[in-house]
């Protein structure tokens, strides 16, 4: 079927589908979260979900849709303006690539605008690739807020962060790439060292099941603090230019040290594939 | 001077946090002195399969010692609740290391992105009552132009006046200078900004330094 061919409508969330949108998002985002979850968000004040709640339909088939919540925001001289939060954009599985996200977004966007809205925000994560599509919507970074952690348990620990590695987007050039990861934890009183092994595919960060100790079956391996890790990983996704003086700051400390394969080098500057 | 921030509701805040029926429930601390509620943390212990994490949703103190209280309770209900990591999402706030000091580190996860939808709206909500000063003819690409009065302290959007100089950007950078990310003569320089009259730059700068606002605060109830 030609595009062409398609019929594409938008409308609002009607009464009584509910349900049916909690599905939705489960099955896009994989999973999205509970019912409560659900409450929270869509059962606020001043939220009417037949109002805020787009859904792009192609064919007549549910194919993704967004969630508009607006908030009055006050300015340094408490001045009042209308802003807009934009929020779980999804495209069903059969429905990608033919952008539904796209039209959920310019809708979302149209919507705030007639509603009086002057600014709309969305917070994204910096490893999602929404954080990479939606400059392509107008949207500009403003802000960059830092989230802080106390670890008490790093084993834990480590497997919440590789959990959250799994579902990051990893650019295609690393495909194939196998990762040693040795991290140091300073905690009050006591140090941990832990160490993983990984494989990208996909796109997708595997972790593999037995610690090979030789390094030269390895494509990079890299020993760092885990506050050491975490910058550099935000500063790479964030494409800082950061990025060079604090690797730099954190050899010269002793804090990162790094190993790589000439074929990741290569695979770097684009002149072959890691295998 | 205050802050870009949410105007946060009782109900809005109980619907993000704490119904005020539960505020004496066991996931709020509170630090009363001499009868005065002087600080408060609401926290909320999420489950990820097998992983137990305490997360601070909302953190108020009137002081850094109240500050380091809350901290140290946090902690110990954490560890005795059985958790492996706290974390908090914060804003731009003071007292930074006395997250430091009990071992916290921070890093950057997330982003916080801004659209440009009706630059009229936002200043005119912006607009003060000033008689005097030069008069910007001020297009951000895909909106119509706008005739903004700059005076000494204020501006003021106004209608069918004559304009002394005409500037041109677009909505990205527009925004970056709102909120205080990026300089007017580092924009310009780019060429991001551009002016018709290259003598009345003070004035454009004196524009942006009117309506920046730089600190910031958005509940992180409202993170979605």
């Amino acid at each position: 079927m030609k595009f062409s061919d398609t019929k594409r409508k938008i409308r609002n969330l009607r009464p009584g589908e509910e349900e049916e949108h909690l599905e939705m998002l489960n099955l896009c985002f994989d999973p999205w979260g509970s019912v409560e979850k659900w409450k929270k968000l869509y059962v606020q004040p001043n939220f009417d979900a037949s109002k805020n709640v787009v859904i792009v339909e192609e064919n007549g088939e549910w194919a993704g849709g967004g969630t508009a919540w607006f908030r009055e925001a006050l300015t340094k001289t408490s001045k009042k303006i209308k802003v807009y939060l934009a929020g779980d954009l999804y495209v069903h599985p059969f429905h990608r690539r033919k952008g539904i996200y796209s039209t959920a977004m310019r809708s979302l966007n149209d919507l705030a605008r007639k509603r009086g809205a002057a600014i709309g925000f969305a917070f994204p994560s910096i490893y999602r690739t929404p954080s990479i599509a939606l400059p392509k919507y107008g949207f500009a970074r403003v802000f960059h807020p830092t989230t802080r952690i106390l670890v008490l348990n790093p084993e834990k620990f480590l497997q919440y962060l590789i959990h959250q590695a799994q579902e990051a987007y990893l650019p295609r050039k690393f495909e194939g790439l196998r990762l040693k990861l040795v991290v140091y934890f300073n905690l009050t009183g006591r140090g941990h060292k832990a160490l993983r092994t990984f494989q990208v595919k996909k796109g997708k960060l595997c972790e593999s099941a037995s610690a090979v100790q030789d390094t030269k079956k390895f494509d990079l391996t890299i020993d760092a603090d885990i506050d050491i890790l975490l910058g550099i990983s935000a500063c790479f996704y964030l494409k800082q230019k950061a990025l060079f003086p604090k690797l730099l700051l954190a050899f010269l400390r002793r804090r990162l040290k790094v190993r790589f394969s000439l074929n990741f080098l290569r695979s770097i500057l684009g002149l072959c594939k890691i295998d | 001077m205050g802050k870009f921030r949410f105007n946060l509701s009782r109900d809005l805040w109980a619907a993000h946090y704490i119904s005020e029926k539960e505020l004496d429930a066991s996931n709020i601390i509170k630090i009363v002195r001499d009868g005065v509620l002087r600080g408060f943390a609401v926290y909320s212990i999420l489950n990820y399969d097998a992983i137990k994490a305490c997360g601070i949703l909302d953190l108020c103190a009137d002081g850094k010692d109240v500050l380091v209280e809350l901290i140290d309770k946090i902690i110990e209900k954490a560890v005795n609740s059985g958790v492996d990591f706290i974390f908090l999402r914060e804003c731009e706030e003071p007292y930074d290391d006395a997250f430091d000091a009990k071992g916290f580190f921070y890093f950057m996860e997330s982003v916080i992105l801004a659209v440009l939808l009706n630059p009229r709206e936002l200043l005119l909500a912006l607009s003060e009552r000033i008689h005097h000063g030069k008069v910007l003819k001020f297009v951000v690409e895909g909106f119509d132009p706008i005739l903004v009065k700059v005076g000494k302290k204020g501006i003021r959007v106004i209608e069918g006046e004559r304009s002394d100089l005409k500037v041109l950007t677009d909505s990205k950078t527009f925004l970056r200078l709102f909120f205080g990310q990026t300089s007017v003569l580092k924009e310009f320089l780019r060429g991001r900004i551009t002016i018709d009259r290259i003598f009345s730059l003070s004035t454009l700068v004196r524009f942006f330094s009117i309506i920046k606002q730089r600190r910031w605060y958005i509940p992180s109830g409202d993170w979605t």
